[in-house]
């Protein structure tokens, strides 16, 4: 269980990203983070694994405070938390293999990672991986000799070689076309129903949230604005959410 | 805020124009120097004009838009757009600034001819001075060519030597001199103030035990000089490490004690220290560089005031622990990053051929020490292409291998090294080709290579020799050059 309590943070130089969120994720969800571009859904999602250090409020994981951890309990906590990104931050010049791997490191003693050493387990959990997102021929590539959504799902792989309680997948599909979305987002789906992995997901376009996501929250200005079921978003919500000028796009 | 904003750009702007119309009458007077040589006063006239220059540039201030008006952005003056009916630009030929562009240009022109001597008589009536000697340059004499191969090969691989030992250290420092990486790094202020003080202390002691040791043993058969000089660096390195691992295990026991006091009181003595000795280094530095002496004179001669100074910085020590709280955060990564930048700078700035004055002095003659000079500029030259390399990398892989919850080694060896090789690669062999041309330069000096032998050949008016030299030097250039550039092509 994810807690979040009255959590802010402010840029230095005095943008306010987030005011006072209060949210409880349950295990399992898959809750979707809706909002404009620049509501604080990606601050909000980097104060979980304090990629952003919060300004006020706690984040409280399986009842520790990840705010208050020193960085050897920070380390233990991130490895239980993977993360996609928008732009995939593959290490371009590395192998597939490499950057999957690569997401297990919280696990491996610092020596032989250094030179690259993985016990043959590692390897066999991370062909497990990327067989499991399709992209086993890739292997050997380099990262970026792949495609976009074949990128995204090397991105699924090393967050899956964390073994991760948690998913957090900051706008995975706003560098994808429409199909490639919707593959990227099936996998997403699949850990989440059958590794009972909780995926918290920013997403753009609302066809996508209400398609996807078990539980919708919105963000506004920095403050949480809605939180319900995907069915509940009416045009008055909409409105409310994305302003009064919006027309909802779709993606099919 | 807007009317300071104004106010400062106001300020910058008379000064900028007090330079320039200081500049043109000053300019006039140092055009005639050497008529008024004999002149007693010729310090008034350069006075004069520097007050000239006020009075000058506060009426141009007042006459449109002068050009420092320009430069900081202060042309609301309306004279060079006419505001009539149809906003119209002034042609440029009647702008202040032109003219005063105009006037600084030829005035700097006419001096500068004048100091540089230029003469065209010359130019036009004794060419046939040259022709001799360029004569026998084209003449080369190639029975001495085996020997200045084996001369040019010296030159190829001391600079080769010298990029291959700045390699590892310049690597090293680049991640020190890298913003990206450092700013972030912060610590407890008593944390690092124990650790530096106890590492400077622990660094002094092994220095002293390195001489101290074999003194016993001087008039022996053992080669004395040989082992001091071996085992001072080994423990004054030992030392350092020594001091700051213990400082840091020392501290962390005091924060550990979570005692208001204690803390109070151990940053209190730290502090005290870091005064006495920030004023020792001070009032050394200062009576060195000013007075060409040493603290001991100082203490010798100025009977109380050297204490007086100690005592002060004691003080100001003391009084500045208030300030700074034991647990207070301290941008420490900055701090390194400054430092190491700035001594990278200063090594750069210092020309290869003056490094190699220093390193002849040390090693002698030889090519020995024309590739420890290269090797300095190597370290420095390289040292800050790599960091803006580890700069200009991408952030997100960082971020991600981050939040796997990789340590800060893990995320550099994944995330930051994949990253950097290829332009370090590249970078490494630009040097070495520019090495090979510098080597020629260092060899001036004595710094060995061909360049040497050029410069033995040239003193004792060995033209036809030269010309072999320089023959070589090209062509070995050229060809380096045209290599380097096709590997670069192909790793990047």
């Amino acid at each position: 269980m994810l807690e979040i309590r009255d959590l802010s943070h402010t840029y230095e130089g005095g943008v306010q990203a987030l005011r006072h969120v209060n949210l409880t994720v349950e295990d399992g969800e898959f809750l979707v983070v809706i909002g404009l571009s620049g509501s604080g859904k990606s601050t909000l999602m980097r104060c979980i694994n304090r990629l952003v250090d919060p300004t006020e409020g706690q984040v409280i994981y399986n009842g520790i405070d990840v705010t208050a951890a020193s960085p050897e309990e920070l380390r233990l906590i991130r490895r239980k938390i993977g993360m996609v990104f928008q732009h995939f931050n593959l290490v371009n010049r590395s192998t597939v293999l490499t950057n999957v791997l690569s997401g297990r490191l919280g696990y491996m003693p610092t020596i032989s990672s250094l030179f690259h050493r993985f016990p043959k387990e590692e390897m066999d959990r991370a062909m497990a991986n990327l067989k499991r997102v399709g992209i086993v021929e890739k292997t050997y590539a380099r990262a970026d000799e792949l495609s976009g959504g074949q990128q995204q799902r090397v991105g699924i792989a090393r967050a899956l070689m964390q073994e991760p309680d948690i998913v957090l997948a900051d706008e995975p599909v706003s560098a994808l076309d429409p199909a490639t979305s919707h593959s990227v987002l099936k996998y997403l789906e699949q850990i989440n129903q059958e590794d009972n992995i909780t995926v918290i997901c920013n997403l753009h376009f609302l066809d996508l949230a209400r398609r996807y996501g078990t539980r919708i929250v919105a963000l506004k200005e920095g403050r949480l604005i809605f939180d319900g079921k995907p069915n509940e978003i009416d045009r008055d919500r909409f409105k409310e959410i994305y302003g009064e000028d919006a027309q909802e796009v779709g993606v099919n | 805020m807007e009317q300071n904003d104004t106010r400062r750009a106001r300020t910058r702007a008379f000064l900028v124009d007090w330079l320039i119309w200081a500049y043109i009458p000053a300019a006039s007077v140092y055009f005639f120097r050497e008529d008024l040589e004999d002149f007693q006063y010729n310090w008034a006239l350069y006075l004069g004009a520097v007050v000239l220059g006020a009075v000058l540039a506060f009426v141009m201030e007042h006459l449109g838009t002068s050009i420092g008006e320009r430069t900081n952005g202060l042309t609301d003056k309306g004279d060079d757009v006419k505001t009539s009916s149809t906003p119209q630009r002034v042609p440029w030929y009647k702008t202040q600034v032109a003219w005063t562009g105009i006037i600084l240009g030829v005035v700097t022109f006419v001096l500068g001819w004048n100091i540089t001597e230029i003469n065209l008589e010359y130019v036009f009536t004794r060419a046939d001075n040259m022709t001799n000697m360029t004569e026998r340059l084209f003449r080369p004499q190639w029975n001495i060519l085996p020997g200045l191969i084996e001369k040019l090969i010296e030159t190829i691989f001391l600079a080769l030597m010298s990029t291959i030992f700045a390699i590892p250290i310049a690597v090293i420092l680049s991640f020190f001199a890298a913003r990206n990486l450092m700013y972030r790094i912060t610590s407890t202020w008593g944390k690092l103030l124990g650790m530096f003080l106890l590492g400077i202390g622990g660094a002094w002691l092994g220095m002293k035990l390195g001489t101290w040791m074999f003194l016993p043993f001087v008039n022996t058969n053992l080669y004395t000089d040989l082992l001091t000089g071996i085992m001072t660096p080994i423990l004054l390195l030992a030392g350092l490490i020594g001091g700051i691992t213990l400082g840091g295990k020392l501290m962390q026991r005091v924060h550990d004690a979570h005692n208001q006091g204690l803390e109070k009181v151990v940053n209190g003595i730290m502090c005290t220290v870091l005064g006495v000795g920030a004023a020792y280094v001070l009032s050394a530095l200062v009576s060195a560089v000013a007075f060409a002496a040493s603290w001991d004179i100082f203490v010798r001669d100025f009977g109380i005031w050297p204490y007086v100074v100690l005592v002060a910085g004691a003080v100001g020590g003391a009084a500045f622990s208030f300030s700074r709280k034991f647990e207070s955060e301290f941008p420490v990564g900055r701090m390194i990053y400054s430092v190491i930048r700035f001594i990278l700078n200063v090594i750069r700035s210092i020309e290869a051929f003056v490094w190699a004055l220093i390193f002849v002095t040390w090693f002698r003659l030889g090519p020995f020490p024309g590739m420890v000079a290269l090797m300095v500029h190597s370290i420095a030259a390289l040292a800050k292409l790599y960091s803006e390399q580890i700069e200009g990398i991408e952030e997100g892989p960082l971020e991600a291998v981050r939040a796997t919850g990789a340590n800060d080694l893990q995320t550099i060896v994944y995330a930051v090294i994949p990253q950097i090789i290829p332009p370090y690669i590249s970078f490494t062999i630009y040097r070495w080709d520019i090495n090979v041309r510098m080597s020629t330069i260092i060899g001036l000096v004595g710094g060995g290579g061909i360049g040497q032998m050029l410069f033995q050949f040239q003193n004792l008016g060995q033209w036809r020799k030269v010309s072999v030299a320089v023959i070589l030097i090209v062509a070995v250039v050229m060809i380096l050059d045209n290599v380097s550039a096709r590997i670069r092509e192909r790793i990047v």
